[in-house]
């Protein structure tokens, strides 16, 4: 079935679409959330989540920008991320809020520094070879264990953290040393 | 800045730069491990014979097959028997390499049971792992609910076991008949319809068999992300490179610690010789004293009534364009690999119209290998028997010597003859009631052996002919020299051993040359 037709059928609220969706593309978010949220009560969590953004989101798809497993993708990539962080965040405040604390959104001066950032990131990874970039994205977009890529890619888990190692380093001597 | 946090900076930048479309989908495990089977399957079963890539593929398929198995592991018990099949099927095919190097295979070949089996251990454990795989799948891939994926791992399946089946059948049934006729290029077609027809069903059969497995890697590839590939102890590179390693250092090892015939224990030559009067009188008659001083005391009692040695001159060289062999005096010198040989005849006239010929060769310059040698006798019509072999080497200053086993090809009676063949060969079969046996010796060079030369010896019985004024006698020695150290697969020496072939293109380069000489004898 086309994607159109996904989300021409979700949003028409057909119950069957939404199974179907997820008979097809179950397994992948599965995939995608447990490489980023090792809990697996946290992962499946966020899995509700994102089934719940499908039904939410659907009506703004759109097609021409991304393929449909891309856009699910990157909306289990995005809410297992945020979920993680929110999670390092409330470790690391144990609970409490302070209320002096600045406002966590960026301010207009702090946008255009990221955006530089991210444009030299662009930059230092267009000098990976196509192998490395993959690794790279698993480990650090996907945020998938050493343990995981080496079992899947075929190679001990040591051959793995020495691969990584080499990239972090490149990527490292790219970015003008220690700077991001 | 530490690691740690150049890994968050890291993560956090790389949101806004999203990775490329569908980068997720080329990650599933069970994607790759089905690519690997399907490469593995494929090149275990279509050949290229040539380059030896028809041993060098189906091992990198084994490999493939198994780092594709193996990765699936851990999934259900079904997938572990696949993986230790896999394993199993990469041993086998291991250990055959190695022993295809080696005479073992060849003894196999030669054994139908065994040769069977072997075929069908190799067809089976395919199949073993297709069951395994697809009843894995099976259970992998069985939603709750209870819907079972499509089933294209049974098709293949069963399009794996309608190829055992016709292979089974050609086996049973032979499509194809020896040929008739003294020039012949291999077997006739019985039935060409099913001659052509079973290849065919062969081939379409099994590239079903790819596509479905094709078909079922991607009908899942989806739900692919459920499996959770097995832990990696030795990288799939690693595992590659050590089986070729081993391939590369096992076959040479093998193929030349194969080559080397078995000898009898070599005694002092001082110790087997005889009767010094008869040597004496042979040297008398014209006997060369290098091939006199070889004679035991059974030769010696064999020539006890010598009337006349004739020494027999070569008149035609075989094989002289491409060894550049040459005529010197009664000699034939011949140089093969980097060695020298000399090949040289005499015929001992007895009473009652009985000849015994010697056939003599020397190594003049050794060659660096010794592996597989052997020499023959091409006889003439005459009724032969009393075949005797003896090999001599100087070894620190001694004269050792073994006495070689002579073998006999050739000799087929009428009955055992196609039809064609009774005419081809119908002055023999007058002559002798069968064809003409062929003598032949085997043996290798001791190593540390210098001036190593031999004899093959017979007696030729006269007594059935008219009585001519000149009598004739002629024979053709035939020396072979195995020159390469690597022969893969093993080829031994005994399947040109008993044929009059030149070895033209052959791992044994053959120095040949007819010697005769015409004579008035007592008889």
């Amino acid at each position: 079935m086309s994607s159109e037709n996904w989300f021409a059928r979700l949003n028409a609220g057909d119950q069957d679409a939404m199974e179907g969706l997820l008979n097809e593309y179950g397994a992948m978010m599965a995939y995608v959330v447990r490489g980023i949220l090792t809990d697996p009560h946290e992962a499946e969590d966020c899995l509700a989540e994102v089934r719940a953004k499908l039904w939410e989101k659907a009506a703004c798809y759109d097609g021409e920008k991304a393929g449909l497993s891309t856009w699910i993708t990157a909306l289990c990539r995005n809410a297992a991320y945020d979920r993680r962080r929110a999670l390092a965040r409330r470790a690391s405040r144990a609970g409490a809020l302070d209320p002096n604390a600045p406002d966590p959104k960026p301010g207009p001066e702090e946008e255009a520094l990221r955006a530089e950032r991210t444009a030299a990131l662009r930059r230092a990874l267009n000098t990976l070879s196509f192998p490395d970039q993959r690794l790279f994205y698993r480990k650090y977009y996907y945020l998938q264990s050493t343990a995981q890529m080496a079992a899947e890619l075929g190679i001990t888990e040591r051959a793995m953290e020495g691969k990584l190692y080499r990239i972090r380093k490149k990527l490292q001597k790219q970015l003008g040393g220690d700077v991001l | 800045m530490k690691q740690d946090e150049f890994d968050q900076k890291l993560m956090d930048e790389v949101s806004q730069l999203p990775p490329i479309p569908d980068f997720i989908r080329s990650c599933t495990p069970w994607q790759s491990a089905v690519r690997k089977i399907l490469w593995g399957m494929g090149l275990c079963t279509f050949r290229f014979e040539f380059f030896y890539l028809q041993y060098l593929l189906p091992l990198l398929g084994c490999v493939l097959l198994y780092l594709g198995c193996r990765t699936l592991g851990q999934e259900n018990r079904w997938f572990r028997l696949t993986g230790r099949l896999a394993g199993l099927f990469l041993a086998i095919h291991m250990v055959h390499l190695v022993l295809c190097a080696t005479p073992v295979m060849g003894t196999i070949e030669q054994n139908h049971p065994l040769s069977f089996g072997l075929g069908l251990l190799f067809s089976l454990i395919p199949m073993g792992i297709l069951f395994c795989l697809r009843q894995g799948t099976q259970g992998a891939f069985t939603a709750p609910d209870g819907t079972r994926p499509k089933d294209y791992l049974g098709r293949a399946l069963l399009a794996y076991a309608a190829c055992i089946a016709i292979a089974i059948w050609c086996e049973l049934v032979p499509l194809t008949a020896p040929s008739e006729g003294p020039i012949s290029f291999g077997p006739q077609i019985t039935n060409k319809f099913l001659y052509t027809s079973r290849s065919i069903a062969f081939i379409l059969l099994y590239i079903l068999v790819l596509v479905w497995v094709g078909r079922q890697g991607k009908a899942l590839a989806g739900r692919g992300y459920d499996i959770t590939p097995a832990p990696v102890r030795v990288p799939g590179w690693t595992l590659l490179a050590a089986v070729f390693l081993f391939a590369a250092a096992a076959v040479p090892t093998a193929s030349i610690l194969s080559a080397r015939l078995p000898m009898p224990p070599a005694r002092e030559l001082s110790q087997v010789q005889g009767d010094q009067s008869v040597r004496v009188q042979l040297e008398e008659l014209g006997m060369a004293p290098e091939l006199a001083e070889l004679l035991d005391d059974h030769e010696l009692e064999q020539c006890r009534k010598a009337q006349m040695v004739l020494p027999l001159a070569p008149d035609h060289l075989y094989n002289q364009k491409h060894l550049g062999s040459w005529i010197d005096g009664n000699d034939v010198l011949c140089p093969m690999d980097d060695g020298l040989s000399r090949l040289t005849c005499w015929a001992v006239v007895l009473p009652d119209r009985q000849v015994r010929y010697y056939q003599f060769f020397q190594w003049t310059e050794k060659p660096t290998l010794s592996l597989q040698e052997s020499f023959t006798g091409d006889l003439d019509y005459h009724p032969c028997d009393n075949f005797s072999g003896c090999l001599a080497w100087t070894e620190e200053g001694r004269t050792l010597s073994v006495p070689l086993a002579v073998q006999l090809g050739g000799g087929q009676t009428p009955e055992e003859l196609p039809a064609w063949a009774l005419e081809w060969y119908d002055g023999e079969l007058a002559a002798l009631g069968h064809l003409k046996y062929i003598p032949y010796v085997t043996f290798s060079m001791p190593r540390k052996g210098e001036e190593v030369r031999g004899f093959l010896a017979w007696t030729e019985d006269r007594s059935g002919e008219e009585p001519q004024e000149k009598e004739y006698f002629k024979i053709i020695p035939i020396l072979r020299h195995q020159n390469s150290w690597l022969l893969f697969p093993f080829q031994p020496v005994t399947s040109l051993a008993a044929t009059q072939s030149l070895g033209v293109n052959s791992p044994f380069p053959t120095s040949c040359a007819s010697f005769s000489t015409a004579a008035k004898v007592p008889w």
